[in-house]
């Protein structure tokens, strides 16, 4: 890549990181004031919402615990796996090796 | 994290059915989850600029823990919190500021793992790199999208304190504190990992070249 194209190219990554600014200009100057400060329920019916409250929690620390416990599992995994590997790459140069050298 | 599970879920109280009643107690994970994700950014950008800087293994390994906690934290968020808005506001997702911007800037994680995942030289480590101090642009946007736009989120952490009851705001002081821990802790264990599979696969193109191991050694 020349010069020119890595300034292009970082020209252009430069203007796609700041386009969410743009949405300033869709409420110019428009005051959040104390409204961002505070709960704001009802996009929905929020109030004739039937959905049982315990569900949405059990749900909610499930899918916590389901995602914590998969990435710790999958670090893990990659723990044993390098364990293995270091031991296979020891095994590999200790059959390679002159006699002399072997442990 | 036992801990801030019993007190989430049975000491703290019920907040008012404005809030969501019952499911704000989504909030004692959500939030902190949110704060691991700024950490994983953190993280993933000093090693970014670290590997751009100096090329080391060291930084480039910072950088993948990083991104991968900033992920797995974002999906939480994504996750949690429409279970949360399915009850306060009576649907699971807005085009919300926050909501908005915190996909996104998921998604720029997301790109960045996936193009570091099939990096085979350094030219595409840097690129990836490149991208994601560049995504760390959007983490301001997501924090302060509250502030500055009118949405449905609220803000969470305000000058007039968040108007928490003194039970709920220990629950959420012993939340960030096991997340906090947890966090570091994956994030040292994963770097430590990524930097072990760099040493292997170095060491293994070492004795190769030495004729020590074939070529198509493939363990």
């Amino acid at each position: 890549m020349n010069t020119h194209a890595s300034l292009r190219a970082t020209a252009l990554c430069l203007a796609l990181s700041l386009a969410p600014l743009t949405a300033l200009a869709q409420q110019p100057g428009a005051p959040a004031g104390d409204r961002s400060m505070e709960f704001r329920p009802g996009l929905g019916d929020a109030a004739r919402e039937r959905i049982p409250g315990g569900r949405l929690v059990i749900m909610a620390y499930s899918a916590v615990l389901l995602v914590l416990g998969g990435y710790v599992a999958f670090v893990a995994r990659k723990a044993s796996r390098l364990e293995g590997d270091v031991r296979r790459l020891e095994d590999d140069l200790a059959r390679r090796a002159p006699d002399g050298d072997k442990p | 994290m036992a801990a801030a599970l019993f007190m989430a879920l049975d000491w703290a109280p019920v907040a008012q059915e404005a809030a969501g009643g019952l499911t704000q107690k989504i909030f004692y994970f959500h939030v902190p989850s949110a704060y691991v994700m700024y950490i994983g950014v953190t993280a993933c950008v000093l090693g970014s600029a670290g590997y751009l800087a100096q090329r080391t293994p060291g930084w480039d390994a910072l950088a993948q823990s990083g991104a991968e906690l900033a992920v797995v934290f974002a999906a939480i968020v994504l996750i949690s919190g429409p279970l949360w808005a399915r009850k306060a506001w009576g649907v699971y997702w807005a085009w919300d500021p926050r909501l908005t911007t915190t996909l996104l800037g998921t998604l720029i994680f997301v790109a960045y793992l996936v193009l570091h995942s099939t990096a085979t030289g350094e030219a595409e480590k840097k690129f990836a790199a490149a991208l994601a101090v560049m995504g760390a642009c959007v983490m301001p946007v997501i924090h302060f999208s509250v502030q500055l736009w009118r949405g449905q989120h609220p803000a969470v952490i305000t000058s007039r304190g968040g108007g928490l009851a003194p039970e709920m705001g220990q629950t959420l002081g012993v939340s960030f504190l096991a997340f906090t821990l947890m966090a570091a802790t994956l994030l040292y264990l994963r770097t430590r990992i990524a930097l072990g599979e760099a040493r292997i696969a170095e060491l293994r193109t070492e004795a190769v070249s030495l004729g020590l191991l074939d070529e198509d050694h493939d363990t």
